[in-house]
């Protein structure tokens, strides 16, 4: 995973160095008075020196190091798996005030247990409404959370 | 000692007002399933509950959460048993002679001695709870601004070196973790900092969310990738109740598991994982047949299951005491109780007494509950078992969803849960531990403000950290703490353990 090191952890120096910049524009302080940008700073500067050894640790190579783990690697399906779930979770928030909560609920539940091969349409459906209904009885009935109501008056 | 008494009936007149009663049993029974359910623990559960307790009152949610918590470990034990798959992490040392003994058409004694270990540790942990909770809360209440420095300081350190996986890796989570603490108003200043004119942002980052996505999205996520497969050991469940012989064999197993499970618990950085591969560990040297480890020797399964009962009612004590939560179940329950505007402290135990006494006097309760949910009704959740997993993740995730939505009736949180959902699947897949991350979020506000006032006091002088004794000793173990874990003849001891603890924890 010496690769996935390197990436993540110059990724997260970046944002190590870019919260220790805007925490500076808070304003320091001094020692005896630490001001607002003291504590993020110091902070964003723990991350920029442990991700920077992080970088540094996958980058240089000792003696014995077993070669790059290519097992590792994730199958594009399996990828393609993710993404279908967090599109279905990005676009349930932008769906619900159209049709609201009861659709949009079934909607999602239908589609993320499509996800799965071995459930068949009548099982996602099954799952869908019955799952949708429970969750309808305990957050809208029993919790009295508040939907925003459908804008195209379903 | 009498005050003692009087103090905990208290508690249980307050626990057992019908509410608090109900609280308590759905508590525990949720978590015997999520505990049951692998690829369900009590961390993703809590997650996933948090925008229930915003009903329901700071007592009733702490008394559900911790029913919760060491409901799960009663119930992870079933799933090690019977398929060799820790239904919870802290089960994973169950998996091997637990297994094994119902391989050998034993299951019964296994699970019977898992309950009744569960049973008596998690009964003695509570005792110790009672009796130690508030002289400790006044020992607290001496504590300063510079010594919770000290305490916290050490309690993240604790919690980075047992981290799994590369030291530096936790150290740089503990940044991000401190770095989104501060997001939101300066309470010194009246500053705005990092909130982009963004108004959710104001008051800080939202809790929920974050933990809905790190716990509860992501473990779907890595689930879906490698789904695991399960065999459910077929044989009849007879024989629950342990013969004389398993007695024998298990009682100091039970009472050492007990004891190390609720110092661990209580130690930041432990909990119920860390003690009950302790626990194994420990019986499998003082026993004069280590040999039968791995056999089915049945020491192997009451001492871890004892142990992980033990940490997780032990884990409470600084929690209720300090204010500090010592593992990441404990951030949760905290993040939980300062949503409803308690912040646990030593002053808790005088301006709550209800909470603090009731969620005590639940825990006995509770208990009892559990040894009837896991004995004589195990039937049911064996049942649960062969629920398939393609029907649940479907329901989790929606449950993510709609409940992230809940807790402020905002459309934008649940993007926020899913962004964090993915972080935390990256994070977890490329060895990045979002657990030290969440830890030092929630604590992280009260570290600065501590910080700052003791900066203040000590007129920008690091010095007032080593010139007050109970400070002082703190950051002794602090400095003790970091030079072992760089000592490199330790740092190899250290990872010898997490790569045996991998190793042993079966895929």
């Amino acid at each position: 995973m010496k690769r996935a090191d390197a990436v993540s952890g110059v990724l997260l120096a970046a944002i190590g160095i870019y919260a220790a910049l805007e925490a500076y524009t808070f304003g320091l302080g001094a020692l005896s008075e630490p001001g607002a940008g003291f504590y993020p700073f110091w902070g964003a500067v723990l991350i920029v020196t442990c991700s920077a050894g992080v970088v540094v640790n996958a980058l240089v190579r000792r003696p014995g190091d077993a070669p790059a783990d290519e097992a590792e690697r994730l199958p594009a399906a399996n990828w393609g798996k993710i993404l279908l779930c967090v599109a279905a979770l990005l676009v349930y928030p932008v769906v619900l005030p159209w049709v609201g909560f009861a659709a949009s609920t079934v909607l999602l539940m239908l589609a993320l247990s499509r996800l799965d091969s071995s459930i068949t349409w009548r099982g996602s459906l099954a799952i869908a409404t019955l799952g949708a209904l429970s969750f309808w009885l305990l957050f809208v009935r029993i919790l009295g959370v508040q939907f925003p109501p459908s804008a195209l008056g379903l | 000692m009498s005050e003692t008494f009087a103090q905990l009936a208290f508690g249980f007149s307050v626990a057992l007002q019908p509410g608090y009663l109900y609280l308590a049993l759905i508590g525990v029974v949720v978590g015997t399933l999520v505990g049951v359910l692998p690829g369900l623990g009590p961390v993703a559960s809590m997650a996933l509950l948090l925008p229930l307790t915003y009903s329901l009152g700071p007592t009733g949610a702490l008394i559900m959460f911790a029913g919760i918590y060491y409901g799960a470990m009663y119930g992870g034990s079933t799933t090690s048993i019977l398929l060799k798959i820790p239904g919870e992490a802290a089960s994973v040392m169950t998996c091997i002679d637990g297994h094994e003994m119902a391989r050998q058409g034993r299951a019964g004694p296994a699970l019977g001695i898992s309950a009744f270990g569960s049973f008596i540790a998690g009964t003695l942990s509570i005792i110790g709870l009672t009796l130690i909770a508030a002289p400790l809360a006044r020992f607290a209440l001496r504590f300063s601004y510079p010594e919770y420095v000290a305490l916290m300081t050490l309690g993240l350190l604790l919690v980075v070196v047992l981290a799994s996986g590369s030291l530096l890796k936790a150290f740089a989570m503990l940044g991000v973790g401190l770095v989104l603490s501060s997001i939101g108003q300066d309470v010194v200043s009246g500053m705005f900092r990092f909130t982009y004119g963004v108004p959710t942002l104001m008051d800080g980052f939202d809790l929920g969310p974050m933990i809905m996505g790190l716990f509860g999205v992501s473990e779907v996520l890595a689930n879906i990738v490698s789904p695991t497969q399960r065999v459910i050991v077929q044989t009849r469940i007879r024989d629950l109740l342990p013969t004389r012989e398993d007695w024998r064999r298990s009682w100091a197993a039970i009472l050492r598991g007990s004891g190390i499970g609720f110092l661990l618990g209580a130690l930041p950085g432990g909990g119920a994982i860390v003690s009950s591969f302790a626990s194994y560990a420990v019986e499998k040297r003082v026993s004069k047949t280590p040999e039968q480890f791995g056999k089915g020797a049945i020491e192997g399964v009451a001492g871890p299951e004892s142990a992980n009962n033990a940490a997780s009612i032990g884990s409470f004590v600084p929690l209720l005491t300090f204010g500090i939560p010592s593992n990441i179940v404990m951030a949760i329950v905290m993040g939980a109780l300062m949503i409803h505007g308690v912040t646990p402290g030593p002053t808790l135990i005088t301006e709550r007494p209800d909470l603090f006494w009731g969620v005590i006097a639940s825990m006995y309760i509770g208990n009892v509950v559990l040894l009837v949910l896991n004995l004589p009704l195990i039937g049911i959740w064996i049942q649960v078992l062969k629920v398939p997993y393609r029907v649940l993740f479907p329901l989790i995730l929606v449950f993510c969803a709609v409940g992230s939505f809940s807790m402020n009736n905002n459309l934008f949180d649940v993007y926020m849960m899913t962004v964090f959902g993915v972080i935390g699947f990256l994070m977890k897949r490329y060895g990045y531990e979002p657990a030290v991350l969440v830890l030092a979020f929630v604590i992280g506000p009260i570290l600065e403000q501590s910080l700052r006032q003791s900066l203040l006091l000590g007129d920008g002088s690091f010095m007032i950290f080593v010139t007050r004794p109970i400070s002082l000793t703190l950051m002794l173990f602090a400095a003790a703490l970091i030079v072992s874990s760089a000592i490199p003849a330790i740092g190899r001891r250290r990872r010898a353990l997490v790569v045996a603890a991998v190793e042993s924890s079966p895929k």
